[in-house]
């Protein structure tokens, strides 16, 4: 008993106590509707083609797996299954930066053959990082024969900037823009033991974008289905 | 008495785990050092239609022993780096989706091709701002006739990044981003293979006129940009030079800038080669 209101006394600082993300996320929708289908497919990547553009694959999985769950009817090709079936067009440098280029990507009879196959009805494009922006605080830890700790407070700022741009497949054109960005400050007091309260901003960031990407393939855009 | 004994083994137990502990913090930093790395190919097949052309692949010696050795004693992140099984296992997913691949001896063989490293640098994440091992691959790819006679000479250069994570190892790490910079070359050559002047010309029955040892290689590189839409030759004029690059920073090279420090050959190298594609 005492063990039970012990953990829930803890959950309920560490509730309390966990940093918070602020969030802004605009879309921009360039076609009325973006019809979606039973059986249709949509494939989430990330862009990488310069060294400073590195889109996470932890965040375009998230993306696709809000996507999943909140389009019932569509099928979410994985980011890595896909770019490896379609090796070379999709490569870091090598994959389409305009509908245009996808258009003669797809001149490529075996690529076209392969998208019709796997029913693909649209591309969305991540691309952004999250970045630490901000850092304050110092921390010691040391150990020895006699036990181990640290003593301190640190603090840090993570600022999220994404940019997805959807690619309808029917008519080779973009057909909507969603931006998000997100902005959090982590902390971690030590005292013998370091207690770090996250802010989960690469997350939050996913959720914001993914929430805004299923209202968009929504039937009825107003509605926004929020995913848990 | 019993007590004393029981506190004893207690100790001695705290004391044994405590030691198990520093050994495996140890090992753990000791871990973060340099690493001599084996790179696992991980190269798809390309999607790409094949061409009615019998090659021949050549590995030299050289080649198929190379080995990257460290020797800057102040670059602790990677002791070696041998991606033999890789770059072979790359050369010939692409070459045997594109043509068809044949003995050296076959009668009905077009060309032989030759690949040799002409240079290998990597990055680690302390040595740049960024946040991920880098690493850069650079061919050539000596193409010969059914008689032996040297047609043509290209470069290919791969780049290949990987970010750091929590938990990902050193070693982990520049296996993948050694696997990307492959792909990035294998990409280049599927996409840019039948679109070769030598290419072309067997593809149309003739054959493609020698060239002397001395003369200049060509290079097959990529930029986003370009990559699908113009005709081989259009590209030729339009590729800009490795000098030009670095003012309107449009091509491959710009987006993927080598490292300042430690990649002046390869500037020297990419101005040698006027007849960019």
């Amino acid at each position: 008993m005492i063990s039970r209101l012990k953990f829930l006394v803890v959950g309920t600082l560490l509730i309390i106590l966990s940093a918070c993300t602020t969030i802004n996320v605009d879309h921009v929708r360039l076609k009325e509707t973006a019809a979606l289908e039973e059986g249709d497919a949509m494939v989430v990547l990330g862009r990488h083609q310069t060294a400073e553009i590195q889109t996470e694959a932890s965040l375009v999985s998230c993306i696709g797996g809000r996507l999943a769950k909140g389009t019932g009817d569509v099928r979410i090709i994985p980011e890595a299954e896909f770019v490896d079936a379609f090796y070379p067009w999709f490569e870091a440098r090598t994959a389409p930066l305009h509908p245009k280029k996808l258009r003669k990507v797809l001149n490529q009879p075996a690529v076209a053959d392969k998208i019709k196959g796997l029913n693909i009805r649209y591309f969305v494009w991540v691309e952004g990082s999250t970045e630490r922006t901000n850092s304050a605080g110092s921390m010691t830890c040391s150990i020895g024969p006699g036990g181990g700790g640290c003593f301190g407070f640190g603090t840090w700022e993570d600022t999220s900037d994404y940019e997805t741009t959807i690619w309808d497949l029917d008519t080779f054109s973009e057909v909507g823009r969603v931006s998000t960005e997100a902005v959090g400050t982590s902390y971690m007091p030590a005292f013998v033991i370091p207690l770090p309260l996250l802010a989960q901003v690469e997350g939050d960031a996913c959720q914001g974008m993914g929430n805004q990407l299923v209202r968009f393939f929504s039937k009825d855009a107003s509605s926004l289905k929020t995913i848990p | 008495m019993l007590d004393k004994i029981d506190s004893r083994r207690w100790m001695g137990r705290w004391n044994s785990c405590h030691n198990r502990l520093l050994v495996l913090l140890s090992l753990t930093l000791v871990s973060g050092c340099a690493s001599s790395i084996v790179v696992k190919p991980n190269i798809p097949s390309p999607l790409v239609e094949k061409l009615p052309l019998n090659i021949n692949m050549v590995y030299s010696d050289t080649f198929s022993n190379y080995v990257y050795l460290e020797n800057e004693k102040k670059r602790g992140s990677l002791k070696s780096i041998d991606f033999t099984d890789a770059q072979t296992s790359m050369f010939q997913q692409v070459f045997s989706s594109l043509t068809n691949l044949v003995e050296a001896t076959a009668p009905s063989k077009n060309l032989s091709i030759e690949p040799e490293i002409l240079d290998f640098q990597y990055s680690a994440p302390s040595e740049t701002k960024l946040k991920q091992y880098e690493i850069w691959i650079k061919y050539r790819l000596k193409l010969r006739d059914k008689n032996d006679a040297r047609v043509a000479d290209w470069v290919v250069k791969g780049y290949g990044k990987t970010p750091t994570g929590m938990l990902r190892s050193a070693s982990s790490a520049f296996n993948s981003a050694t696997n990307v910079a492959l792909r990035d070359v294998g990409a280049q050559l599927s996409i840019r293979f039948p679109r070769q002047r030598v290419v072309k010309t067997l593809l149309d029955g003739g054959s493609p006129p020698t060239i002397a040892e001395s003369e200049p290689e060509e290079s097959v590189e990529v930029a986003s940009s370009d990559i699908v839409a113009e005709p081989i030759d259009e590209q030729v004029a339009q590729a800009p030079t490795f000098e030009q690059t670095e003012v309107d920073g449009s091509s491959a090279e710009a987006e993927n800038p080598p490292l300042e420090t430690a990649d002046k050959g390869l500037a020297e190298t990419e101005q040698e080669g006027k007849d960019d594609i």
